[in-house]
């Protein structure tokens, strides 16, 4: 009786060790052809910005640039004013983050904590604005914006996000609230036994809790602006306003482009937002882990 | 705890309130004029080196005009959204670029100036070439196009020398022939082993030279249509004249240079093909059909180029083709936008018509041999220019469809996804003239009057 499962488990056991080991190969393999499959536009971009239009378009396709066309960046950089249009973009960043937070916090809060009449309906009336296209709102919302004299100014690129809407501010209030709702209801209800308030619930308690939540939030809208072409196309006129997505765009004409100071241009363009990403990556994922499982 | 709550809300209501303050004194600020001084929005798009050329042209058009300030707005990207959603709200611009189909249609809709009634007033209105007045009722016009194009052939003249090639001819009454076409080509072919298109052991399959690119739009094939007699549309523009022996002759032969002769690319090749600048450059073609804006940077590649004019079957024959330039009628200034307007393309205001990018539309530069001289005496501009360019363009060049078939935006989508079927190799010529014949005949509705 004790001889048989000492002789049935010593054969199984390195049997499933190197099972083990040959599926962790399987696995690594196909994560590391995965992840080059997923890198590679992102290498051609990096080796085209270094390189010559002859060089870029030589047959058959070349890897490495030569020389390295470091002029591709300093002529790109110069040639449209990039340092004043990453401040400008910045400045917008600035003024939508801080409003995202702000509004969608509140907004979020209200929609998974507070009691009201018609709050499940408001809920889904808001919702139901994402299912509206851009293209559709896009001409109305400009007209409203002229009749309040805001033409070629930040205010339609910033104002919104402070009242819960602008560049994904509903699905951030869709997804701060569910992140709220995971909270346990019972850390608050303590706080309400000692005396506290509603707002003071929601900075003392609900906001600690959710960091993740909030970075995710940071991340995406941040990402949003940063890549939004259509709003600042629309409403600004001015070179001295313009965005770095507005810059990128002088590259392309109508019936060319400069390819190397495209690609310079947009790997100069991009890499805040890898970086951005690897800081930022750890909160990430558990922020959508989080928001996820428990939603 | 509250006071806290408090400190908050006020911190953020002074923030939104900032936001306000400073974005609505901008807005005062820019609508602020001085005086009797005018205030005029000129729109255009453009590449990075376009626009310092326009910026420097308003600044001195400001400085020489005291009472007028126009102020540049450069559209990067979708000029076209921007520009209906400034019609949808009645935000237009004074004076501004927009493409020729727009803007016939917008004439329509009494949205842009009718510019005969100030012919009297600027007589220069009156000395244009001929093809660049867009016309969108019978005797009324709502100005010409910015600049004058036309398509035509540029070469790599290296490689013509190295193989002892005659080059392409510059003038039109010798123009090639298809077969002249095709027999030069043949022999700028050349595979990766060095050999030309017309040895037998030639393999197309792997092709280092081509010895001519056409494009697959219009550009490539209309002017040939037009050459052996046939057209889009018949002389009403109601009913398409694609399916007939003479446009059938031009398309096959096209077809033939792509997949019989392997002298050109196919259309995928093309995609991954960079400009005709660095096409030629390269040596990935020796000879490239492009519009004649292509010189710009051809000129600046540094390649030691040529040009000439396409070949012909009957009539030599292009295309003239270019973005218009209007004035809308919701202006609250027209005298001055005019005098904008007048000036915006001027020549000796300009500097992109030495630079290559632009033809003038000014019927002097192409008759007065000073004025000639002014914009083609330079490096850009090689010395069969002035016959392969200047002559073909008074001589041969017909106005393209987007100046003159109503709806041309709509027909041409259609015509490009069903003729791209054939340029692939997908279907038959017939199969796809068939399927056109039914999805275009809806959209004709005309021609627009040509005076």
């Amino acid at each position: 009786m004790e001889t048989n499962p000492v002789i049935n488990s010593e054969p199984i056991k390195p049997t499933r060790k190197s099972n083990f080991k040959l599926s962790r190969i399987f696995i690594y393999l196909l994560l590391v052809l995965g992840s080059v499959i997923m890198l590679f536009p992102f290498f051609w971009l990096v080796r085209s910005s270094f390189m010559g239009m002859n060089q870029i378009f030589a047959f058959p396709p070349e890897w490495i640039p030569k020389p390295f066309m470091w002029s591709n960046y300093s002529e790109a950089l110069t040639s449209v004013p990039f340092d004043k249009y990453l401040l400008n973009t910045l400045m917008i960043e600035l003024l939508v983050l801080a409003g995202t937070l702000v509004s969608s916090t509140l907004a979020a809060y209200s929609f998974s904590r507070l009691r009201w009449k018609g709050r499940n309906i408001v809920f889904m009336i808001i919702l139901s604005t994402m299912m509206l296209p851009y293209a559709v709102t896009l001409i109305p919302t400009f007209m409203m914006w002229k009749e309040l004299g805001a033409l070629n100014t930040i205010v339609p690129l910033t104002l919104p996000s402070w009242f819960g809407t602008g560049i994904n501010g509903v699905f951030n209030i869709f997804l701060l609230r569910q992140f709220f709702l995971s909270i346990p209801r019972e850390l608050e209800e303590a706080a309400y036994i000692d005396g506290a308030s509603p707002l003071t619930v929601l900075l003392r308690i609900i906001i600690p809790l959710s960091k993740p939540a909030f970075i995710v939030i940071l991340i995406f809208t941040f990402i949003a602006v940063w890549n939004d072409f259509l709003g600042p196309l629309i409403y600004l006129n001015d070179d001295s306003k313009f965005t770095l997505a507005i810059g990128l765009a002088t590259f392309k004409g109508l019936y060319n482009a400069q390819w190397g100071y495209l690609m310079a241009a947009s790997v100069a363009i991009v890499t805040p937002i890898v970086l951005l990403y690897f800081v930022a990556q750890r909160y990430f994922i558990e922020g959508i882990t989080l928001t996820g499982t428990k939603g | 705890m509250k006071w806290r709550s408090v400190k908050i809300a006020s911190l953020v209501l002074s923030i939104v309130f900032l936001l306000f303050g400073c974005s609505s004194g901008e807005s005062t600020g820019s609508s602020n004029n001085n005086g009797d001084q005018v205030e005029l929005t000129f729109m255009y798009w453009g590449s990075n080196m376009e626009k310092q050329a326009i910026q420097k042209m308003i600044d001195s058009f400001n400085k020489s005009h005291p009472d007028i300030k126009v102020v540049g707005q450069h559209v990067a990207g979708d000029y076209n959204t921007k520009v209906n959603t400034l019609m949808a709200s009645n935000e237009l611009p004074d004076v501004a670029y927009l493409g020729t189909s727009l803007a016939k249609k917008w004439a329509q809709e009494g949205k842009i100036m009718d510019l005969t009634d100030y012919q009297d007033q600027y007589p220069a209105l009156k000395e244009r070439v001929a093809q660049s007045y867009l016309y969108y009722e019978p005797g009324k016009n709502v100005g010409n196009t910015t600049a004058s194009e036309i398509e035509m052939m540029f070469y790599n003249k290296s490689l013509f020398e190295e193989d002892g090639v005659e080059v392409p001819p510059s003038k039109a009454e010798d123009a090639w022939t298809w077969d002249e076409l095709i027999k030069t080509a043949q022999k700028l072919t050349k595979d990766s082993k060095g050999r030309t298109a017309d040895e037998s052991d030639f393999n197309p399959k792997e092709i280092m030279q081509y010895g001519i690119s056409v494009p697959s739009t219009f550009n490539g094939w209309l002017p040939m249509v037009l050459s052996n007699g046939g057209d889009i549309v018949n002389e009403e523009g109601t009913e398409l004249t694609l399916n007939t022996p003479e446009a059938k002759e031009v398309f096959q032969n096209i077809h033939d240079l792509i997949y019989k002769y392997h002298v050109a690319p196919t259309p995928v090749q093309m995609e991954n093909m960079p400009a005709t600048s660095v096409s030629l450059q390269t040596k990935k073609v020796a000879m490239a059909i492009d519009g004649q804006w292509a010189l710009l940077d051809i000129a600046g590649s540094g390649v030691d180029f040529g040009v000439a004019v396409l070949p012909k079957f009957d009539e030599p024959k292009t295309i003239f083709l270019s973005g218009a330039s209007v004035i809308f009628s919701s202006t609250e200034h027209p005298e001055e936008a005019l005098e904008f307007y007048m000036y915006h393309n001027d020549p000796e205001q300009v500097d992109l018509f030495e630079t290559g990018l632009w033809m003038p539309i000014q019927e002097e530069y192409y008759t007065d041999e000073a004025k000639i001289k002014e914009w083609t005496d330079n490096p850009a501009h090689p010395e069969e220019y002035r016959d392969a360019a200047i002559n073909y363009l008074l001589d041969n060049a017909v106005q393209a469809p987007e100046i003159d078939i109503i709806n041309w935006d709509q027909i041409n989508t259609e015509l490009e996804q069903g003729l791209d079927q054939y340029w692939t190799d997908a279907k038959s010529l017939d199969d796809v003239l068939a399927e056109l014949e039914e999805s275009v005949s809806p959209l004709l509705e005309g021609r627009y009057p040509s005076e």
